[in-house]
């Protein structure tokens, strides 16, 4: 789940420490992060050009704030973090220009059927995954994407898109019953 | 539950990163150093351009001379003649030097002015290559 040969606490400090003087630890960076991210970013916005864009972005962020990141930091989450920041501003451009939601607004009150294990015990293929993630309210996505995919732990994710614990956790479970809602309307499982 | 998901979103596919969108950001990172380079200029420009303004303008009230503008421009009716008589008795009592240096300054800024935007442009063109 996690990118290979991702570098560890120790090496992205490290890294972060010689961003600001070598030039050829941004490319290591780009090198090491560039294909998780672009995965990432390509679910999230279901665009394989809109990933491209935001992966440069963020990239460039990271190159133009390189002297004022904490040396000390979660290089890792840092570039989620941006990503992800792009893409939601990405979402909300779409909306106004489109004048209309990208997905349907999951209400807070929606109540969707309770994901258990045999409620999904179909052999889920790829195509339908990705069509019911394509369905689902971006953040949830991005939450279940973070958690499910990217191995991110609770509180990394909170930290990632600064909000509570709780609230974490009551995303995930709620992004999970859409999820399955989703994947039980296309194996008409109930 | 937990792990039966990890494995089904393990099943997402993953792209490669097209060379060209590597290089591009390589690219598009090498010139945000260029960039920074260019506004840095441009702001030093600007502020040397607005001193020796500045400067000129006070030699100007020193020598009286910039007096000699105003009193053609507060008459109804300036005369062409009457404005190069004043222009050249201003530019008389200026140092020539403090002339070149505002002169070479507004050519600069107007050229970096230039530059950033082109370096604009081609900071579109990166995003959309």
């Amino acid at each position: 789940m996690l990118p290979q040969n991702s570098p560890n606490h120790h090496e992205n400090t490290e890294l972060l420490s010689r961003i600001a003087t070598d030039e050829h630890v941004f490319e290591e960076i780009v090198r090491t992060y560039e294909k998780p991210l672009y995965n990432h970013l390509i679910r999230l916005t279901g665009n394989v050009d809109e990933a491209g864009d935001l992966l440069q972005k963020t990239f460039i962020r990271l190159y133009n704030w390189r002297d004022r990141i904490e040396k000390d930091g979660n290089l890792k989450n840092w570039l989620y973090k941006v990503s992800t920041n792009l893409a939601y501003d990405f979402f909300r451009k779409k909306k106004r220009e489109n004048l209309a939601p990208l997905n349907d607004q999951a209400d807070d009150e929606t109540i969707y059927p309770e994901l258990t294990y045999s409620s999904l015990e179909h052999d889920i293929s790829v195509i339908d995954l990705e069509n019911a993630l394509r369905e689902i309210e971006p953040h949830y996505k991005n939450i279940l994407l973070l958690y499910y995919r990217e191995g991110f732990s609770y509180e990394e994710i909170a930290h990632l898109l600064e909000i509570p614990l709780n609230t974490v956790k009551t995303h995930i479970r709620r992004a999970k019953q859409a999820l399955a809602a989703l994947l039980n309307e296309t194996y008409g499982t109930n | 539950m937990d792990k039966f998901l990890i494995n089904a979103f393990k099943m997402l596919p993953s792209r490669k990163v097209p060379d060209e969108l590597h290089a591009s950001i390589m690219r598009a990172a090498m010139f945000q150093r260029s960039w920074r380079y260019a506004r840095i200029l441009t702001l030093v420009l600007g502020v040397m351009f607005v001193l020796t303004l500045w400067n000129l303008y006070s030699r100007s009230v020193e020598t009286e001379s910039i007096f000699t503008i105003r009193t053609v421009f507060d008459t109804w009716d300036p005369t062409f003649d009457s404005i190069v008589d004043s222009l050249r008795t201003l530019f008389e009592n200026l140092p020539v030097q403090a002339i070149m240096i505002m002169a070479f300054n507004f050519v600069a800024l107007v050229f970096m002015m230039f530059v950033l935007n082109s370096f604009n442009r081609i900071q579109e063109q990166f995003r959309l290559s």
